[in-house]
């Protein structure tokens, strides 16, 4: 277990800025995640890390000592690829002993641990086999099983899950969470996934166009991003924003919006007039069923014209006057044609960005 | 229809290929065979009318035919490790790190094998004279393997590329330094490449003439190739039947190297074309 602490870690290939002044610390025996879209710069982070790839400037401090410039083969740091990077020519067995190989340890003692680790991820009946005879999911094991069978200081995780397919996905991440809070060593993991993010982690760290745009343990961050592009990693469906004006109407705030005018209540006075972006999550809109108070508050028309079902969950699509809406409701729900709804939207959750910062002004 | 006629048209090229190569193989198998009366007939037999083994066992006593196989193997095997020795680092740098004008250094190691050997073969010449080098299979084999150093860094680049770095960057997080994991990942991955490279640069070296027979003098000191050319237009004018049986002895060997090695050739020469 160990602390690790990234100062001002800049990085740039060719010309194009791939990391930028990112800073961040991880607390010994935390599991945190390193949460941003597609080539926002984590792989090429951790990379820098784990010492095979080197910044162009800051520091990365392991344990009060600077590392920047250590071999890989000296950090004492696992990486698990997303690619899981397993040794073709070797056979899981000598896969998941090549780190114990590398420290000279005594034959039985590797023996030892290779069993036990084998047997925690549930793979010792595929020691004698080839890597190209392994299961996607099996893969993913044996490239795990190779970074836990190291007392490494910390672990770093690039999207262990991606390569894998829905349904495994799903297990291996209740197995890996599961897996994570009995290990108790300090964990660096990254993905594009936020679910991944909220169910796991500690801490998030929010990594966008190689800046890291905001930390903070999950709940709190995905409650509050601080900056639009925040808000849009940190959602699944991809929240909704939709174009706003905010007028100040006998000393009371109206959002005005293309399908809704919303009253504010006296606390948000600190906000001018003019244009915001509403942000509103899609479990943050509800359909009201017939039979239902048609003329609840906050409430507008609009006409659902897609709904796929997932699991027991359903995302659905709305058009209200021109604007296009995700829903993301706790039940099934399907609909064949086209249907004119009434949708609650939910006051307290909504978010307001400033059209030019793209921070966030409100709340 | 249409896919009958391919298969047809198909076929026939095979036939057409095959006859191609073998046919030449073939005519020089008999004709060893044949008497010194025979192969002047005309028009020639394709057939032996008489069979004599005679050429077949004489072609190791009449000249240093021994000392021809031995010259041949050393400058082969020596100029193999020589090209591998210096293509290996030169290709593993070229695929895995970027430094500046690395297309240029590329290309210009590539442009030093389009060098017509006779340019060079009398500046070479003198240079070995110096040193007291003529005349020595080594020096062939030094000088074989120099040539052939750009056809090694061409093709194992393109195998190591083919190789994920990740492989080598894991085993080095993995504790070990980046010499081992070049020792202990990529080497064992690209073996097919190393087998394919290897044998074409045993074959070439095998069957080089033109710095073989300048830069060897004495009946002892020459190569396979140079041996048979002594067959020619000597006192005894053109002996066909002893030059065949030499040059079947000759490409034994090869065709037994390619036999021993073909799973990993088929491999090698198609390997990255098909991804």
């Amino acid at each position: 277990m160990a602390r690790l602490r990234v100062e001002k870690i800049s990085k740039k290939f060719d010309r194009e800025r791939i990391l930028e002044d990112v800073s961040f610390e991880v607390g010994s025996g935390s599991f945190s995640t390193l949460l941003g879209p597609p080539s926002a710069g984590k792989t090429t982070l951790l990379r820098i890390i784990a010492g095979v790839e080197s910044p162009d400037e800051g520091r990365i401090i392991l344990d009060q000592e600077d590392i920047t410039n250590i071999p890989p083969k000296d950090r004492n740091i696992a990486l698990v690829y997303q690619t899981f990077a397993l040794y073709p020519h070797m056979k899981v067995y000598d896969n998941i002993a090549s780190p114990l190989k590398a420290k000279k340890l005594p034959s039985a003692e590797i023996r030892r641990r290779v069993r036990e680790v084998s047997e925690f991820l549930n793979i010792h009946h595929l020691l004698d086999r080839y890597p190209r005879e392994l299961s996607g999911g099996e893969k993913q094991r044996v490239a795990i099983a190779r970074a836990l069978v190291r007392d490494a200081k910390i672990y770093l995780f690039d999207e262990p899950l991606t390569n894998l397919d829905y349904k495994l996905r799903e297990a291996a991440r209740t197995e890996l969470k599961k897996m994570c809070k009995s290990l108790k060593v300090t964990i660096l993991y990254a993905t594009p996934d936020p679910i991944d993010a909220l169910a796991m982690s500690d801490n998030v760290y929010i990594l966008f166009r190689g800046r890291l745009l905001q930390s903070g343990p999950p709940r709190e961050v995905y409650n509050l991003p601080n900056d639009i592009n925040v808000a849009k990693v940190f959602s699944y469906p991809t929240i909704n924003l939709i174009d706003a004006n905010l007028e100040i109407r006998e000393n009371k705030a109206v959002l005005i919006t293309p399908f809704i005018n919303i009253a504010f209540s006296t606390h948000v006075s600190a906000l001018t007039e003019g244009r915001y972006l509403l942000a509103i999550r899609p479990h943050d809109l509800h359909v009201v069923f017939d039979g239902e108070d048609v003329s609840l508050a906050n409430s507008f028309k609009a006409r659902l014209y897609l709904t796929y079902v997932i699991g027991s969950e359903t995302i659905a699509y709305a058009d209200a006057n021109g604007v296009t809406l995700a829903l993301h409701l706790p039940y099934i729900y399907r609909i064949t044609e086209p249907k004119d709804v009434r949708i609650f939207i939910d006051v307290s959750k909504i978010l307001l960005f400033d059209v030019k910062s793209l921070k966030r002004m409100y709340p | 229809m249409k896919a009958n006629i391919w298969k047809v048209a198909t076929l026939i090229a095979f036939v057409f290929l095959t006859l191609w190569t073998l046919l030449p193989i073939y005519y020089a198998f008999i004709t060893a065979f044949k008497s010194r009366i025979e192969i002047t007939y005309w028009p020639p037999t394709l057939i032996p009318t008489e069979f004599t083994s005679h050429y077949w066992i004489i072609v190791w006593f009449d000249r240093p035919t021994v000392a021809y196989y031995r010259n041949t193997i050393i400058a082969g095997v020596i100029s193999t490790l020589v090209a591998l020795a210096f293509s290996i680092p030169t290709a593993y740098t070229c695929a895995r790190f970027s430094f500046r004008n690395r297309a240029d250094v590329l290309f210009t190691i590539l442009t030093f094998r389009f060098l017509p050997p006779a340019a060079v073969v009398l500046p070479i010449y003198i240079f070995l004279r110096q040193l007291a080098l003529l005349d020595m299979p080594i020096s062939l084999g030094l000088l074989y393997g120099a040539i052939n150093i750009p056809i090694g860094v061409w093709v194992l680049r393109s195998y190591i590329r083919e190789i994920p770095p990740e492989l080598e960057e894991s085993y080095m997080i993995d504790g070990y330094s980046r010499l081992r994991a070049f020792f202990n990942i990529t080497l064992p991955l690209i073996r097919p490449g190393l087998v394919a490279v290897s044998l074409i640069i045993l074959a070439l070296s095998w069957g080089e003439f033109i710095f073989a027979s300048i830069l060897t003098t004495s009946p002892a000191g020459k190569t396979l190739p140079v041996g048979i050319s002594e067959y020619m237009g000597g006192e005894w004018g053109y002996e066909w039947n002893k030059i065949m049986a030499v040059t079947f002895y000759a490409i034994i060997p090869v065709i037994i190297a390619f036999f021993i090695v073909r799973k990993h050739l088929a491999r090698g020469l198609t390997f990255g074309i098909v991804r």
